[in-house]
């Protein structure tokens, strides 16, 4: 966010009382720690900012006050009482509303449906008062500005509408504390101005806003106190007045991430040219994207989400409505057409949502790896049974995949085990490119380092490696190259193995291009495109 | 918070209490091939029959949608009206004194079927499609049991001739059906219930996020459908004046076909009684016009099938064209912006 000269500068509203409170709370999915002994204070009136890393807790601790979540341990308090939460009905009795990143409307009903939504004001014969439902929409409609008709179903509104109507329906609630996860995410500059303003309003009167966003400037300019999480801990809470940005990152990032990521042995200057993408587009969502991938070499993409970067990938593969742009594979044109065009090529993908579209759960390790390839282990329109099986051992033992035997089912491996059998589904294949989304999502630490690890070794073996990925060290430390993009292009590329490292992507260089500060004055918006 | 001035104007979602447009356009289509087709279809005589006729599909299928918006099924209906009919009618037994402990009995054993229902989906989460399946056959089969299969007491002469009571062309039975599909019409777009019903057929996360009861919700549209059944074999027993065990065959199948016609997504959340009852008169009304034109009833079963394929086909293709059309809209206020800001920067 740019600081906007107009911005209110307020007092800190130091003796304010605490309305909520977080005690000593933990919360643990299986062997990831997501919150770990944090303790928060939310004053009246005051905006907070909970800022962290991609999967330092920040999701789970709303999710948590929300009552999506249980807590293991520690307490809830509210205007000094604990509170006990059955689920979000309590929290949002006890005066607490979530506004939700991954928006919470649904798409065949009205917005004014959407808004009153478990609380519809009822009237005579206990029937629901449309003319109250219109009222009060309205009311906070136009609180939250953007010209939205409440009789419309949400399904015709753009995002940043929708993100507008997910702001309004926490205000239906009148809530005590109002809790925005990226609330601006999607919004563009007038709408988040509009937003500013809804905030103030509603700390004059007394609420308490927490913010949750990944864009430290807009929180640092925005919030009277700042609480910062890593791994599941507070590092820091306290008043904005005594921090800065850099102190903030130092809180965020400043862990020890050397013994994680494998030392980088660099390709060959003069790499051979495997894939080249020019022009790519697939409307709506990439704009004209120029890329290479060569031999040997990790090349990471790094933006936020819905910068393109996984449908640039996928149209490589073949999917995307509307895609144009060339493909060019060792110099020649290619045409892709379909996902198993792009697996005759050598080109393999490992998509984001593993469970979803890398993985059959309920099939043996073996069943799995072997899928993409079938055709070579048949005979006389027979699968080898025995060829199957031993391609499976060999790739489980390369991989060091941690399992009984290749018979286990997928289903009942860790998350990193899990990947690894994605990951060995490619690489049994023999795959020249492989593209990697998000490889280390959901993955615990330890399971982490391998996939690292492994990814270094793949390029090593000659593999043109293309990593997408939200977590900016795992691209800093393990790219040779680094494309930044935003709003569906390419905003900036670096080259991690330049002996003068000027060439070299900073973190801070790579968020300011990936936020687009450079070329237009919308900084920190993001593209509509978020699935 | 600021009160605004103009006094806003309620919003009436006039698709879901009058149905689909295109739906009410077949159907006067349908009429017009009746009257082209056959001189005896546009008769009073004949509309009044086929009203009679359509009176308990109309009834089931105002139940049958509520378990649909929810994202469910309900295939156990056609048992719960066999042992309606069988129940009021060995009730009953030619003593009009005991036609209200009928009634009751009937309605009663609909709620506990459709309890039996709603708790089995949402306590065992076993699919809907599966645990009404199974309630069909054990219903059923209790029904073999008390009844023997055969044709089981008598009706009290009252309730014979309201089946066939007509007030000038209106049969009291289509009047029974209009008060009811009124009624789900209500319940479903005026109460916090039916609200919540298309919310927990939409997405069910959102629904739990929002502080609804969804098992709670999920339960009561089941009990709705039984009772909805139950109130069709009443109509049915009016008529046919029979006790017939296996009475309610083929409803389970014709009502989901209505709903579904009438453009009720199978996935929840969408569609509505009104284009239900829609489909359940293009049904009855394209029967009555192969029957008066001498078409087999086995055509009827393919016409069936065909209008089925088709009807889906529409909605479907309306649902993608207004979600494109979103898309298109969200394109044009990008452009719309990169244009302000192109301004600015200038």
């Amino acid at each position: 966010m740019t600081t906007t000269a107009d911005a209110p500068s307020r007092e800190p509203r130091l003796h304010e009382p605490v309305t909520l409170e977080i005690r000593n709370v933990s919360k643990r999915f299986g062997v990831v720690q997501a919150l770990d002994d944090v303790s928060v204070a939310f004053h009246a009136g005051e905006v907070h900012a909970l800022l962290g890393e991609n999967g330092a807790g920040k999701s789970t601790l709303i999710k948590v006050i929300a009552g999506a979540h249980s807590a293991d341990s520690g307490e809830l308090w509210r205007d000094g009482a604990v509170l006990h939460l059955n689920g979000p009905r309590g929290s949002r009795d006890a005066g607490i509303a979530v506004v939700y990143q991954e928006l919470t409307l649904l798409p065949a009903m009205t917005v004014e449906e959407n808004l009153m939504l478990g609380h519809e004001p009822r009237g005579r014969l206990r029937l629901v008062d449309a003319h109250e439902v219109r009222r009060r929409a309205q009311q906070c409609l136009e609180l939250v500005g953007g010209d939205i008709d409440p009789a419309v179903p949400v399904e015709r509104l753009s995002i940043a509408q929708r993100q507008l109507v997910e702001v309004a329906h926490a205000l239906t609630l009148d809530a005590r504390v109002v809790l925005l996860d990226e609330p601006t995410s999607s919004l563009s500059v007038q709408e988040v101005q509009h937003l500013r303003g809804v905030i103030s309003m509603l700390t004059a009167s007394g609420v308490a806003v927490v913010l949750v966003t990944h864009d430290l400037k807009e929180a640092l300019d925005l919030a009277d106190r700042v609480t910062v999480l890593k791994d599941g801990k507070v590092t820091f809470s306290g008043l904005v007045s005594e921090t800065d940005v850099n102190d903030v990152v130092r809180r965020m990032v400043g862990r020890d991430l050397g013994h994680m990521f494998p030392t980088r042995t660099p390709p060959a200057s003069d790499a051979a040219v495997v894939l080249e993408a020019r022009g790519l587009v697939v409307p709506g969502f990439v704009e004209g994207v120029d890329f290479t991938l060569r031999a040997g070499t990790v090349t990471g993409f790094i933006g936020l989400v819905g910068a393109g970067r996984s449908e640039a990938a996928r149209a490589l593969l073949g999917i995307g409505a509307g895609r144009r742009g060339e493909v060019l594979l060792d110099g020649r044109a290619v045409t892709i057409r379909h996902p198993s065009d792009a697996a005759r090529l050598g080109i393999g993908m490992v998509p984001e949502d593993r469970k979803q579209e890398g993985l059959l759960l309920d099939e043996s390790i073996y069943r799995n790896i072997s899928l993409a390839q079938l055709d070579r282990l048949t005979r006389w329109g027979l699968v080898r049974r025995g060829a199957e099986r031993a391609l499976a051992t060999a790739q489980m033992a390369s991989l060091r995949i941690k399992a009984p035997d290749s018979t286990t089912k997928v289903g009942n491996l860790s998350g990193g085990n899990q990947q690894k059998v994605v990951l060995a589904k490619w690489l049994a294949r023999g795959c020249r490119v492989l593209i990697l989304d998000e490889p280390t999502r959901g993955i615990d630490v330890g399971a982490k380092a391998e996939i690292y690890r492994l990814i270094r070794e793949l390029a090593a073996g000659g593999t043109a490696v293309m990593l997408i990925s939200s977590e900016m060290p795992e691209v800093l430390h393990l790219a040779d190259e680094v494309n930044v993009m935003a709003r569906g292009r390419v905003t900036a590329t670096f080259d991690n193995n330049d002996p003068a490292r000027d060439q070299a992507a900073t973190e801070e260089e790579v968020v300011r291009h990936a936020l687009a500060l450079e070329s237009t004055p919308q900084a920190g918006q993001q593209d509509e495109t978020d699935s | 918070m600021a009160e605004s001035g103009a006094a806003p104007r309620p919003a009436v979602r006039w698709d879901r209490w009058l149905g689909p447009l295109w739906l009410w356009s077949l159907l006067v289509v349908t009429v017009i091939i009746g009257f082209i087709a056959s001189p005896h279809f546009l008769t009073t005589l004949n509309l009044s029959n086929v009203l009679q006729q359509a009176a308990p599909l109309v009834i089931l299928v105002a139940g049958q949608t509520f378990a649909l918006i929810v994202a469910g099924i309900d295939i156990s209906v056609a048992a719960t009206i066999s042992m309606g009919t069988t129940l009021m009618m060995m009730v009953v037994n030619g003593d009009p004194s005991r036609i209200p402990l009928g009634l009751a009995a009937v309605l009663l054993a609909a709620v506990a079927v459709g309890v039996l229902n709603g708790a089995a989906i949402t306590l065992l989460e076993v699919p809907a499609f599966i645990v009404t399946f199974g309630v069909a056959s054990i219903v059923q089969g209790v029904v073999f049991l008390y009844t023997d299969q055969v044709n089981v007491g008598s009706p009290a002469p009252q309730m014979t001739e309201w089946g066939y009571r007509t007030w000038g062309p209106v049969p009291f039975l289509a009047v029974v059906a209009l008060a009811f599909v009124i009624l789900a019409l209500v319940i479903q777009n005026r109460t916090r219930f039916g609200r919540w019903m298309y919310a927990v057929g939409g997405g069910e996360e959102v629904a739990r996020l929002a502080g609804i009861p969804v098992k709670r919700v999920r339960v009561a549209a089941y009990v709705f459908c039984a009772v909805s059944a139950a109130v069709a074999s009443l109509a049915i027993s009016l008529r046919t004046g029979s006790g017939d065990p296996l009475g309610g065959s083929g409803f389970d199948w014709d009502s989901i076909a209505a709903v579904v016609i009438g453009g009720t997504a199978l996935s929840g959340g969408r569609g509505g009684v009104a284009g239900s009852v829609l489909g359940a008169l293009l049904l009855i009304t394209m029967g009555n016009i192969m029957n008066l034109v001498g078409v087999s009833g086995f055509w009827q079963i393919v016409v069936q099938g065909a209008v089925v394929i088709l009807a889906v086909t529409v909605s479907t293709v309306q649902t993608r064209r207004a979600q494109r059309l979103a898309r298109t809209n969200i394109a044009v206020q990008k452009d719309k912006r990169r244009l302000k800001l192109r301004r600015q920067d200038r």
